[in-house]
């Protein structure tokens, strides 16, 4: 039947000709239905006619010019129904009045559904915040594409390891500026921290050091003042309006003196004669030449002070000619416009020889490289020196929480869809209505649309609340992020987008299916009210599944940072703490953090164990290699409570020998090959020594590294320099840092307090273990709250509409069990297969791509199986219980007797 | 004088209607007009004038007369209402007096000059 129809749709399409379909359409389209017959049948005879004369071709291009000139002002649909729409906001209002209700009824429903999709908007925000943050690094300048900082690589060790540097020497970028064409300019940049006074007020503040050329690369807005003097005026100082504000007040600035109390060595000789060095502080006063806008965070060079560098060479005594200064500032150069810089790179690679032969060199340069300046912040990562570390971020953390964001948004946005859905079967006779009078599918479509578009702008509007809490939250481990709408355009369009689509995602469904209802069953009554269909279960299951998924991981990361925190480190972490200190003052250091109650021990080491570790070379039997090294106070192991594996400690001093004594880790000892390391002669950075004692490793280089743990070696030492070790009685480690901060203030008032728990040497892996954990607990206890409450509406419209069901059944002696099963089945196979399927894949994220970032993890056990389960159980019980247990017990008299 | 203004398209329509008694509709309008004057003018000028007409009063309309080659379409037909019987009598009027005024010397004797 289908290819006759065919056939015969063909041959009409030859014989006789139509006028283009499209041109009709275009004509019903401009066109006020009052006129639209009459034209249309005029166009249409006077084409039958054309064409009696005419060819088809020119008889199309006359239809199209004359569809065309119909169009006039009487019969323009826009013009002509504009008076019909004004009438309309009555109708407007009731519909919304109607809604408004419906709210009301539901809003229990409402408020989760607002609330959960408010905090995925949250985190759809915050990470839009990161991405933004990163995308745009450094891209604020008008320069920025033809600035580069010249890096280097390095060896250290003499050969073994290879490493990137963002610092520079001191000489190049002049010597650069001078010898290669294509340069336009240098700009050395460094930051120091300083006191620093308006003469009155000192506060401790981080200064930026820079030549004079900076703002010719780096144009930062001046609020006042300009850049000029900068160069003309060495003791020009340009600050952002937050330090102006401190300092000054609501005062204008430029003009003020300001003073930066230098630190300086100074030869004194005492009273016996000695010549000795002294620190002592020489304040300098600078002149405000300008106020800048604040820098934005997304920049390396963010600084809130700025100062020509010529006065951090002077009063540190640096020799700027020196090439093997020891102060390496970041150095960024200028290209002339559209020059590759692979060309100047290429230049700079004949200043190798010059810095590596020196006299005294430090540097073993082995590549210049110049890193553009926009790809700093992309490429720092891969950098040892970290010149700007102070506006780090990670990339994993963000990329984990774009994708958790994403993730949650998702199941807000699919419960949004089945609790709207749910929703819908009790509106059925408004819709009924509303079609019977007229309403057609677009117009009703559009309201649902426009109802959920409401709903969606309150949790967005609920969204920028909770965003500023995240930002509170994440804020602790200090990223430089900011929450900024105010004149943030890209931002206002990023939310404007998520609200449309979101919108529009989770509410095209419910929208086109109440649209597609039939009036006439609705209103004779018997109408049947669909259940939970197959895309809402899929719906759901999703759901469950990203909750499971959640949960799993959430409930490993939780175990893990158990796991670690119970870690068997090889020594004490809980109760130590350590602080360097300059030679001169150790003595009496020493003897005042003695004195301070709730210290256990405390003694003076050369070197500790710390998240940094110092090599030596180890010699077998003429097998050299490198391992690390600690040459520590005979005390020492006692005090850090090193597990001693075989042989024994160090010495102590009445014995004879002990300095040619060593301890190897476990290891190292594997080295030996079986044999027992104990007794043997090893040679440590070519000194004999003998081996006494093997201990546990001792983990200190942070969880996250992928390496083993490396060879060591500890010998003794009983020079009186380096660290201050001091082990607190347990539970006293926080007041005797207080306490050891007060004895710095004596010794080092000019410093900040430099020393650590050695609880916090881990830092950041801890962190990020932390914060894996924290972020899949908060998206497994968000998820599942969503699910239940997805679970709970599809649950109550199920039970809605089998009410007379059960009743019949009841009068028909089913029992209670047996209706609890009719009620939940459906539901409880979509929650186990989102479960089962939920763990799987929860299995393989936490075992496969989380945990082995961790050099030390737990390995899969039975208790996240178990625990979800288990939620799974409580979940069922608690969304399906009351509901269930109240129609299952309902007297079928009650159910039945409705009509 | 004013409420009776009619255009000259707008008289020569009024009258192909008047002529069509009861078969006017856009195209019958238009060919009446070409047939009576040899001048070409597009539906759609004819349509849009003959509403604007109805709008003014001068013309009542219905609809019917289906026909196969309009796809079934209704036509729009006018007829001339009293107001518009009037009006065009108004202009023929006027017309009149002003031809009777016109010296018969013009006619006559060539030229006034």
């Amino acid at each position: 039947m289908g290819g006759r129809e065919f056939i015969m749709k063909k041959q009409k399409h030859n014989t006789s000709s139509h006028p283009p379909h499209w041109l009709d359409n275009f004509v019903r389209w401009y066109c006020t239905e009052d006129y639209q017959d009459e034209v249309l049948g005029d166009l249409h005879e006077l084409f039958e006619r054309k064409l009696e004369t005419d060819s088809i071709a020119s008889a199309k291009w006359w239809y199209a010019w004359n569809a065309l000139m119909f169009m006039r002002l009487y019969n323009l649909k826009i013009i002509q129904n504009r008076l019909i729409l004004k009438n309309s906001s009555a109708m407007w209002k009731n519909y919304l009045k109607i809604s408004y209700r419906h709210s009301i009824k539901n809003a229990p429903y409402i408020a989760i559904n607002v609330v959960g999709l408010g905090l995925a908007l949250a985190c759809g925000i915050f990470a839009y915040v990161l991405v933004e943050f990163n995308l745009e690094y450094n891209q604020s300048f008008s320069n920025t594409n033809n600035i580069y900082q010249i890096g280097l690589q390095r060896t250290k060790n003499e050969g073994k390891y290879e490493v990137r540097s963002d610092r520079s020497p001191l000489t190049i970028g002049e010597k650069a500026n001078n010898e290669i064409a294509g340069i336009e300019n240098f700009n050395r940049f460094l930051r120091q921290g300083d006191y620093f006074s308006n003469g009155d007020e000192v506060f401790w503040e981080n200064i930026a050091y820079a030549d004079t050329t900076f703002f010719e690369f780096f144009d930062v807005p001046l609020l006042s003042g300009d850049y000029q003097t900068f160069k003309y005026n060495p003791l020009a100082v340009y600050i952002d309006q937050e330090i102006a504000h401190k300092y000054f007040g609501n005062e204008p600035a430029v003009g003020k003196t300001v003073y930066i109390n230098f630190q300086k060595e100074k030869e004194v000789i005492v009273e016996t004669g000695e010549i000795k060095k002294e620190n002592i502080l020489e304040q300098a006063g600078f002149e405000v030449a300008g106020v800048f806008d604040k820098i934005p965070n997304n920049t390396c060079i963010k600084t809130k002070i700025l100062v020509n560098i010529d006065h951090y060479f002077k009063y540190k005594h640096i020799d700027k000619s020196d090439a093997n200064s020891w102060a390496m500032p970041a150095t960024f150069i200028k290209l002339e416009k559209d020059l590759p810089f692979q060309a100047i790179e290429k230049h700079l690679q004949q200043y190798k020889a010059h810095y590596n032969y020196g006299a005294a060199s430090v540097w073993n340069i082995q590549h210049f490289n110049l890193i553009p300046f926009k790809a700093i912040g992309a490429n720092r990562h891969n950098l040892n020196d970290r010149a700007f570390s102070q506006y780090n971020i990670d990339a994993e953390p963000l990329i984990i929480f774009s994708v958790i964001a994403l993730l949650i948004l998702l199941v807000a946005i699919f419960n949004f869809t089945n609790t709207a859905m749910a929703f819908a079967q009790k509106r059925v006779r408004e819709i009924g209505i509303r079609k019977v009078l007229g309403g057609v599918k677009v117009q009703i479509i559009w309201q649902f649309l426009f109802e959920n578009f409401i709903t969606c702008m309150l949790a967005l509007a609920l969204s920028l609340v909770f965003a500023t809490y995240f930002m509170a939250w994440i804020d602790r481990t200090g990223p430089p992020f900011e929450l900024v709408y105010e004149g943030n355009y890209s931002m206002m369009g990023f939310l404007i987008g998520l609200l449309l689509i979101v919108s529009v995602i989770s509410g095209i469904y419910p929208a086109f299916y109440i649209g597609s209802m039939k009036p006439s069953p609705i209103l004779k009554g018997n109408f049947k009210i669909k259940g939970a269909n197959n895309f809402t279960k899929i719906l759901l299951g999703i759901q469950f599944g990203i909750s499971f998924i959640a949960v799993f991981s959430g409930i490993v990361m939780f175990q893990n940072v158990q796991y670690l925190a119970g870690l068997d480190l090889g020594y004490d972490n809980k109760n130590v703490l350590y602080v360097y200190v300059d030679k001169e003052d150790i003595e009496p250091f020493l003897h005042d953090v003695k004195q301070i109650p709730g210290v256990d021990s405390v003694l003076i080491s050369k070197s500790h164990i710390t998240d940094w570790s110092k090599a030596a070379k180890f010699d077998y039997q003429e097998n050299e290699k490198e391992v690390d090294f600690l040459a520590v106070n005979e005390a020492y192991l006692d005090l850090m409570d090193v597990t001693l594996l075989s042989g024994t400690g160090f010495y102590t001093d009445a014995e004879k020998g002990h300095m040619e004594t060593a301890i190897i880790n476990e290891t190292l000892a594997k080295e030996f090959q079986g044999e027992n390391p104990i007794g043997r002669i090893v040679k440590v950075d070519s000194v004999e020594k003998y081996v006494i004692g093997v201990v546990k490793d001792l983990i200190f280089s942070g969880y996250d590294e992928q390496k083993g743990t490396n060879p060591m070696v500890i010998i003794p030492n009983n020079e009186r320099e380096g660290f201050i070790v001091a082990k607190a009685l347990p539970g006293q480690v926080k007041a005797v840092q207080e306490a050891v901060k007060e004895v710095w203030k004596k010794y080092v008032p000019y410093q900040p307090y430099e020393g650590r728990l050695q609880a916090d040497i881990f830092g950041k892996s801890v962190d990020l273990g932390k914060l894996f954990k924290e972020l899949f607990l908060f998206l497994a206890i968000l998820s599942v709250l969503l699910s239940a409450s997805g679970l709970f509406a599809l649950m109550s419209l199920t039970i809605n509409r089998k009410v007379k069901e059960i009743g019949i059944r009841k009068v028909l002696g089913a029992t209670f069990k047996q209706i609890l099963v009719l009620i939940n089945k459906p539901y409880i196979w979509i929650v186990m297969l989102a479960w089962l399927i939920g763990i799987s894949l929860g299995y393989l994220v936490a075992f496969k791509a989380f945990l082995p970032r961790f050099k030390y993890h737990i390995d899969a056990g039975a208790t996240p199986f178990i625990i979800s389960l288990i939620i799974v159980l409580v979940i069922a019980t608690l969304t399906m219980g009351g509901k269930v247990l109240a129609a299952a017990n309902a007297n079928p008299s009650d159910t039945l007797r409705i009509e | 004088m004013k409420g009776f203004y009619l255009g000259e398209f707008e008289e020569l329509v009024m009258l192909a209607v008047a002529i069509l008694q009861g078969e006017a509709y856009g195209i019958a309008v238009m060919d009446e007009i070409k047939r009576q004057s040899g001048r070409n003018s597009t539906i759609s000028t004819v349509h849009e004038t003959l509403i604007r007409l109805e709008k003014k009063g001068f013309l009542n309309s219905y609809t019917g007369g289906a026909t196969k080659v309009r796809g079934g379409r209704k036509k729009r037909y006018f007829e001339i209402t009293a107001f518009g019987k009037k009006a065009i009598n108004e202009t023929r009027d006027l017309r009149n007096r002003m031809w009777q005024q016109v010296p018969q010397i013009l006619w006559e004797g060539g030229s006034l000059l």
